[in-house]
């Protein structure tokens, strides 16, 4: 069976999902299981389904921050495998995660928090640096970046003083920093109010489609999805239940609904 | 000194350790003297100061007196203490046991009226409604509702009580102390060693037994006759208190000449400089061990070494490690400093350590998720997120180290401490006694600032441990 | 302080006193001979267990002369002897004649007998071979080892010394107190100070005893000669006890006692007497140390 719902525009996929199951730790089973998909270099998807569906959990697993129970995950052909850390370390530099609460350090200034973005890439000692002695060319780095997503003025902020969506900007600013291939955003409108909401989308597109990013983005609300994404994941009870792409011209719903893992774990949208 | 070389001469000279079983046989009188000063001392202690508690938890009349009476004798420096008791009741494990029960029934009486004051009010005030006495709500509502905290903490002040039984042999205390003052003095270290092995494995010893008395209260019980045996041996004959009121007599009115004043600021300066160095020094120390040995950032392979490090400084009081700076490196401030910086170090790691491991998740996840260094995560949002608790864990260190610098002072840090313990040492009392009222309020003082500055930032209140005051 | 002294004035003390009292019935001479005479020595290098059990011959030898039991007790500092003399838990003292003339005018404590020795005694001043301090104005700017802050010989003579050769101890050396004479010794040896001062006798016995080296450590001054170490009683110990004492010490021989004198570092006792301390009074005053 091919993956369901792949475009390869540029030959081979750049992420790559088989079988994948996961279990939080604490979890009493699995939270996301069977799940397989693929995403095309710069490709842009829409991650949804009700709370609990495992959206987190995948995004997580995805990212190597929680390890897989089953299957497996690749990032242009090399593992996510948190059981090697260097390895997950260097694949990390390439996946920016733009987490749900806006997970800024509240105590040090946006520049240092938008410039975590680089720590992949910088040594030790240069990270150390630059929290007591930023240069310049690093410092217009991080404006730059801020500048994109329209806080470039609040470079020297403390991030404690910044509004949520302010926030979030900032964070969006950290994953720009990173230059990674692929952005993972959970939930990132979740604690916004709706014109923010619309805002921060807006710009994690545009910025995806400029950078040539792909973005896997988790939402609550399927007509955001269908606004902002070509292609949507719906996910319910741990398990892939639809993968549909979206004619962007005949914004008509083609919808490709067999998910490999679903037909052998049986009926997966029970609710149980 | 010549330097470098003299100092490693020194450390080596400290190594091996005297294990001989000879030796350690011969210990087991010091020990088991200072073992019984301690619990005999603590059981007293614990007797008096649960009613006291009670007493200022309810908020009797004259709670407010009682308590700032009580402040009052927790600012006296334990040592100082200790050496009263000396001239009180003459040398031996008598006074120590005196000054200890002084000290901690002041202590855990405040201690135990603040955990009190802090039970839950419904329970309280439906015990009240019914018209029951302040003994019933006592022993009905106060201390079922707290007696866990009442365990925690006065668990925390038996080791602290231990290491202080230590210090107070030192003076004339008996016990391990003096042990550790006639090695020291003799140049005899090995044995010196030993000795403060000993008082690691003690101090390790009673905080395991301690964390699982904790579980099962019960057992607490199965202390209370040794600890009243030794009291009963220890406990100094009614006869000294006629000569100590004489003797306190003979302390008043305080009195400084004019030289003394002129000398007086210099001093409280060295002490302070002595307490701020010292506590820089700790925190410095505190700050990579605390990170090294924090669960969930560190290897557990550096993480054990570093916690077992940390144990080891802590079980070691400031004066100890005075007492031996003193001897190898000889007198001033440096070796004052060194001494509280290494047991603040001790300290603060492991307080650090639990900020760490209790800063909020999200953060740090999101820096790590860049594919950034575990030192790089640490420095971006571990250690910026901690620094709230960081700096209260630092203050209150600071304010602790203010009354140890003024006891390091004594055993020849200098300082006021050091002018004290000369002016005590040479008879001179009332001199004594004016030194004494002048480093009692510089420690109340610096206690209300901190507090104040505590209560003003909305700062989390203390671990037990410091309100233990270790 | 050690395990000696845990017996002393503790109600397992009373305790085991009457038991005593039971089994033993009162053979000596003395009133109370049945309770252990406590007996503060000086504050010595070792106050430990060991350094106790050294002295376990002069135990035995006043146990049998005064057919009582005798404690010994060492203690950290003199001030604490001193204060034992008043609070009553020591009943005779080993004490320097500055802090006997102290015990004598808060306490009333009685001299005993003393060294012949004592009556000409002297204090060294002691820096390591090469040091290139060889005369008392030479210790300008150094440090230097003082013993016990309340010691005639390992302090108000050395100060007394120093002031008359132009050196102000309080600023123009960097002094400390190590706590005991051993001590200091200890300290010029290991180079943690540059020159001490000390009791002559203990070096000299240190030296004897191989504890240090006197290629190492050299004497560079003698003090002019002082009075000090004394033995006391307190104010209400008895007559009978007190010249019992007197005549314990004043039979020591070298012939017969030289274990005992040894630990006493002596070789002749005699009786003493407050007059000879006037002296030092003055030189004590002088020093703003009485």
């Amino acid at each position: 069976m091919t993956a369901p719902g792949v475009q390869h525009p540029g030959g081979a996929p750049l992420l790559e999902v088989r079988d994948l199951g996961v279990q939080p730790p604490g979890a009493a089973a699995p939270t996301c299981a069977g799940v397989s998909f693929s995403l095309a270099p710069g490709e842009r998807v829409a991650l949804v389904g009700p709370s609990g569906a495992g959206k987190t959990t995948l995004l997580r697993a995805l990212n190597g921050s929680l390890p897989a129970l089953s299957g497996r995950i690749a990032l242009a052909g090399r593992a996510v495998d948190p059981r090697d850390p260097g390895g997950l370390r260097a694949l990390r530099r390439e996946i920016a995660v733009i987490p749900q609460r806006h997970d800024l350090v509240e105590g040090l200034r946006v520049s240092h928090n938008v410039m975590a973005g680089a720590l992949g890439r910088w040594s030790g000692a240069r990270a150390l640096r630059f929290l007591v002695w930023p240069r310049h060319d690093e410092l217009d780095e991080a404006r730059a970046a801020l500048d994109r997503v329209d806080l470039g003025h609040l470079l020297r902020a403390r991030a404690g003083t910044l509004s949520g969506g302010q926030q979030q900007r900032v964070a969006i600013a950290r994953a720009l920093v990173q230059r990674p291939r692929l952005i993972l955003a959970d939930e990132p409108v979740a604690s916004l109010d709706p014109e923010a909401a619309h805002g921060v989308l807006r710009l994690l597109r545009r910025l995806a489609e400029e950078a040539g990013v792909a973005l896997i983005c988790s939402l609550h609300q399927p007509d955001l999805a269908a606004e902002y994404f070509p292609r949507t994941l719906e996910m319910r009870d741990g398990r892939l239940i639809d993968d549909r792409t979206v004619s962007t011209q005949a914004n008509s719903g083609a919808t490709n609904s067999a998910v490999p893992g679903s037909a052998a774990a049986g009926a997966p949208s029970d609710g149980a | 000194m010549d330097g470098l070389a003299s100092t490693l001469g020194f450390i080596a000279g400290f190594f091996p350790p005297d294990l001989s079983p000879a030796y350690l046989l011969a210990l087991a009188g010091p020990v088991l003297e200072t073992l019984g000063m301690t619990f005999g001392a603590m059981l007293l202690a614990s007797v008096l100061s649960l009613p006291v508690g009670l007493y200022l938890g309810l908020g009797g009349p004259g709670a407010g007196v009682v308590r700032a009476v009580l402040s009052g004798v927790r600012a006296i420096p334990d040592l100082t203490l200790a050496i009263l008791c000396v001239i009180f009741f003459g040398i031996g494990p008598g006074a120590g046991l005196t000054a200890i029960a002084v000290f901690y029934t002041a202590a855990m009486s405040k201690n135990f009226g603040d955990l009190f004051a802090t039970a839950p009010p419904g329970p309280v005030a439906a015990l009240r409604a019914t018209g029951a006495r302040p003994v019933a709500v006592a022993l009905y509502a106060l201390v079922p509702l707290k007696s866990r905290d009442l365990l925690t903490y006065a668990s925390y002040e038996v080791e602290c009580a231990l290491r202080a039984s230590v210090i107070i042999g030192a003076v004339g205390g008996g016990g391990l102390g003096a042990e550790l003052v006639g090695t020291l003095n003799a140049f005899d270290f090995q044995r010196s060693t030993t000795l403060i092995l000993v008082l690691i494995v003690l101090v390790a010893a009673i905080d395991q037994i301690t964390l699982r008395l904790r579980a099962r209260p019960v057992w607490l019980l199965a202390l209370v006759p040794p600890s009243a045996l030794a009291l009963w041996l220890y406990l100094p004959a009614a006869p000294g208190l006629g000569f100590a009121l004489q003797t306190v007599g003979g302390m008043f009115p305080p009195q400084l000449d004019a030289g003394d004043w002129a000398a007086l600021p210099a001093l409280i300066w060295e002490t302070v400089r002595i307490a701020v160095l010292g506590t820089a020094l700790g925190a410095a120390l505190a700050l990579p061990m605390g990170l090294a040995s924090t669960r969930g950032l560190s290897p557990a392979i550096l993480a054990v070494p570093v916690r077992r490090l940390l144990e080891a400084l802590r079980a070691v009081p400031e004066v100890v490690f005075g007492l031996i700076l003193v001897a190898t490196a000889g007198v001033g401030p440096t070796a004052g400093i060194l001494a509280l910086g290494l047991h603040s170090g001790g300290c603060l790691g492991r307080l650090f350590a639990e900020s760490f491991e209790n800063v909020r998740p999200g953060p740090v996840q999101a820096v790590a998720a860049t594919g950034a260094r575990p030192l790089t995560v640490a420095a971006y949002a571990t250690a910026p997120l901690a620094l709230g608790p960081l700096a209260v864990h630092t203050l209150f260190r600071l304010e602790w180290n203010l009354r140890q610098a003024t006891v390091v002072g004594m055993i020849g840090a200098g300082g006021i401490g050091q002018a004290l313990f000369q002016a005590q040492q040479l008879f001179f009392y009332q001199k004594m006694m004016a030194y004494l009222l002048i480093t009692w309020v510089l420690v109340l003082l610096v206690d209300r600032a901190s507090a104040w500055t505590r209560r003003r930032a909305g700062w989390m209140e203390l671990a037990p441990e410091e309100m233990a005051a270790g | 302080m050690t395990r000696h002294d845990r017996y002393q004035f503790t109600r397992r003390g009373f305790l085991g006193t009457a038991i005593a009292a039971g089994s033993v019935a009162a053979a000596g001479p003395l009133m109370a001979a049945d309770t252990p005479l406590r007996i503060g020595m000086v504050p010595d290098a070792g106050a430990t267990q060991v350094s106790v059990e050294a002295k376990a011959p002069l135990q035995a030898y006043l146990e049998k002369a005064l057919g009582r039991p005798v404690k010994l007790i060492v203690p950290t500092n003199y001030n604490a002897t001193v204060e034992g003399l008043g609070n009553g838990s020591l009943d005779v003292a080993y004490l320097g004649g500055l802090t006997y003339v102290k015990a004598h005018k808060r306490y009333g404590a009685v001299p005993l007998v003393q060294r012949k020795t004592d009556r000409e005694f002297h204090s060294l001043f002691i820096t390591r071979a090469g040091s290139g301090i060889t005369k008392l104005a030479d210790l300008k700017g150094k440090s230097f080892a003082f013993g016990d802050v309340n010691s005639t010989s390992g302090h108000l003579m050395p100060f007394h010394a120093m002031k008359a050769a132009g050196i102000d101890p309080e600023t123009d050396i960097k002094a400390r107190f190590t706590g005991s004479h051993p001590a200091t010794i200890k300290a010029v040896e290991a180079g943690v100070v540059a020159a001490g001062a000390c009791d002559e006798t203990v070096f000299h016995q240190m030296v004897k005893d191989g504890k240090v080296d006197p290629a190492k450590v050299t004497v560079f001054y003698t003090t002019e000669p002082f009075v000090d170490y004394v033995w006391v009683a307190r104010k209400g110990l008895d007559d009978a006890t007190r010249t019992a004492i007197v005549k314990a010490f004043t039979a020591l021989t070298p012939e017969t006692d030289s274990k005992v004198l040894d630990i006493l570092r002596g070789t002749e006792f005699v009786k003493a007497d407050d007059k000879e301390y006037d002296l030092l009074r003055d030189t004590a005053k002088q020093a703003k140390l009485f």
